[in-house]
């Protein structure tokens, strides 16, 4: 039983890790973008 | 991408998994020779068979990129190899639990495994193919090679088939199943597809940022140069 | 006219080699270090390091010819050669024949010097039909470096081509290992030819199909 446990727990474990680090990968270029634009932004304003 | 589909598709695949959980804990019975230690088969078939299904789209993407060179080919073809030695790499890790489990050995050199270990070089290779070449090159080298690697699975398959004077482990791979089993092996194999279409929509959407990132920079840079 | 454009290209890297006589050399040293090496490793008294000889001449073959092949395309890179190399009035496809061939050159002399020695350093009682045994060697050889000269070439476009080489060399040519390896040490411990037909044929479409897909596909890989 313990290794049915594994099995799934490691599976899961993983698929959580990497939607994870794809939403912080998203979070991280969305942020740059924005300041990028924000930059541009006050460039042409100003 | 925060677009309309991420948030239906995250929920379509959630509420599988829910279903196929309870069908292989719940509703499919309990296998009387290898006991619970069976359930193992489900999420390890679920993987392998998306596994499959992503390096394929490699394939068919690196043929569409070289034919008509447009960009979303490449972006699908590398979303799709990320996602599918990720899917691989946990065919690699749920193998040897259930080969320890049921017949007593970490790892057996049977030829659906050995296959997907090298399938798993195959594309690690791709990936540093896509992380080490230059930017204009990088979609037509990996493609190349995506081609390759694909055409090269089946030999493989063959050769090992043929070197293995090897114990056959497991003649029972879907065909002598009985019907609740085998629903809940296709609820399951469902569940990691639609697993596999969320991430790959997400990867591609990241792409996209990237591009415009990479765009918006570039435009800054002829501005001020 | 096609093969005497292969045969121009063919002459000029084997002019090359013979004027700076670099790479062979390596590669010669090389797989007989490799031997060397092994030799420590595994007791070439034993009964078993006997057995598994064919495994490791493979691994020294292959090996020895990875090094070649990281040189094959990184020696055009110099002097912007490979620029010109593309420039002159010759299929893209004729430079691939004629890196096949000669890699295939250079790797095949380096097997015939090295096979010998295999087996005076191991003291092999060596009982095989040559013929085959060469045939054996010959087809491996030509998978081998069909499907290296078209990845070296795919590896020089890259940043650290000499890592990554080997990377994608070896899980590709899977299948070449398995049965080369499989043919020699039948052959070499007294099998006949008939136990090893279906490893050759497998060996055979090995080459045929990567020589075809990698002629249609060399285009790309140096495209600019």
């Amino acid at each position: 039983m313990e290794y049915v446990w594994a099995a799934y727990s490691v599976t899961w474990i993983f698929i959580f890790a990497y939607t994870l680090v794809l939403g912080r990968r998203q979070a991280r270029l969305l942020r740059e973008l924005a300041a990028l634009r924000e930059a541009i932004g006050k460039e042409s304003a100003g | 991408m925060n677009d309309k589909w991420d948030r239906p598709l995250a929920g379509i695949t959630l509420i599988l998994m829910l279903v196929a959980i309870y069908a292989i804990f719940i509703y499919a019975p309990v296998e009387k020779t290898l006991l619970e230690v069976q359930k193992i088969f489900y999420v390890h078939v679920g993987t392998a068979w998306n596994a499959f299904l992503a390096f394929f789209v490699v394939f068919v993407a690196s043929v569409a990129y070289l034919r008509t060179r447009e960009a979303r080919w490449d972006r699908l073809g590398s979303a799709s190899a990320e996602i599918g030695v990720m899917f691989t790499t946990l065919v690699l890790i749920t193998g040897p639990i259930w080969a320890r489990s049921s017949w007593n050995m970490w790892w057996t050199w049977e030829p659906r495994l050995t296959t997907t270990l090298i399938l798993w070089f195959i594309y690690v290779a791709y990936l540093l193919i896509r992380a080490t070449a230059g930017d204009e090159r990088r979609g037509i080298l990996a493609a190349v090679f995506g081609i390759i690697g694909f055409v090269d699975v089946p030999i493989v398959y063959l050769s090992v088939q043929w070197w293995g004077s090897h114990p056959i482990v497991l003649g029972s791979s879907g065909g002598g199943l009985p019907a609740s089993m085998l629903t809940a092996l296709i609820l399951s194999v469902l569940a990691f597809t639609a697993l596999y279409l969320y991430l790959l929509r997400k990867n591609l959407g990241i792409q996209a940022v990237e591009e415009e990132l990479k765009q918006l920079k570039e435009e800054l840079r002829q501005e001020y140069d | 006219m096609f093969w005497r454009k292969v045969g121009v290209l063919v002459w000029k890297d084997l002019l090359l080699e013979f004027r700076s006589k670099q790479m062979i050399s390596s590669m010669l040293i090389f797989s007989f270090l490799v031997i060397v090496i092994f030799a420590f490793a595994f007791n070439p008294v034993q009964r078993t390091t006997q057995e598994v000889l064919p495994g490791i001449i493979w691994v020294a073959f292959t090996f020895a010819g990875v090094l070649g092949l990281n040189r094959a395309f990184a020696v055009e890179r110099d002097n912007d050669c490979l620029l010109g190399l593309m420039l002159a009035p010759v299929d893209r496809t004729a430079i691939y024949v004629a890196k096949v061939t000669s890699n295939f050159i250079f790797t095949g002399l380096t097997e015939i010097v090295s096979f010998p020695l295999f087996l005076v350093f191991f003291n092999y009682h060596l009982q095989a039909s040559l013929g085959w045994l060469v045939l054996t060697i010959f087809l491996g050889t030509l998978g081998f470096v069909a499907v290296g000269t078209f990845l070296a070439a795919l590896a020089s476009n890259t940043r650290m081509s000499e890592i990554l080489l080997p990377l994608m060399v070896f899980p590709v040519m899977v299948p070449v290992l398995i049965a080369a390896v499989e043919a020699t040490s039948t052959l070499m411990s007294g099998g006949q030819w008939q136990a090893v037909a279906s490893w050759l044929r497998l060996l055979g479409v090995y080459d045929i199909i990567f020589l075809a897909v990698a002629y249609v596909l060399f285009d790309y890989c140096l495209e600019v």
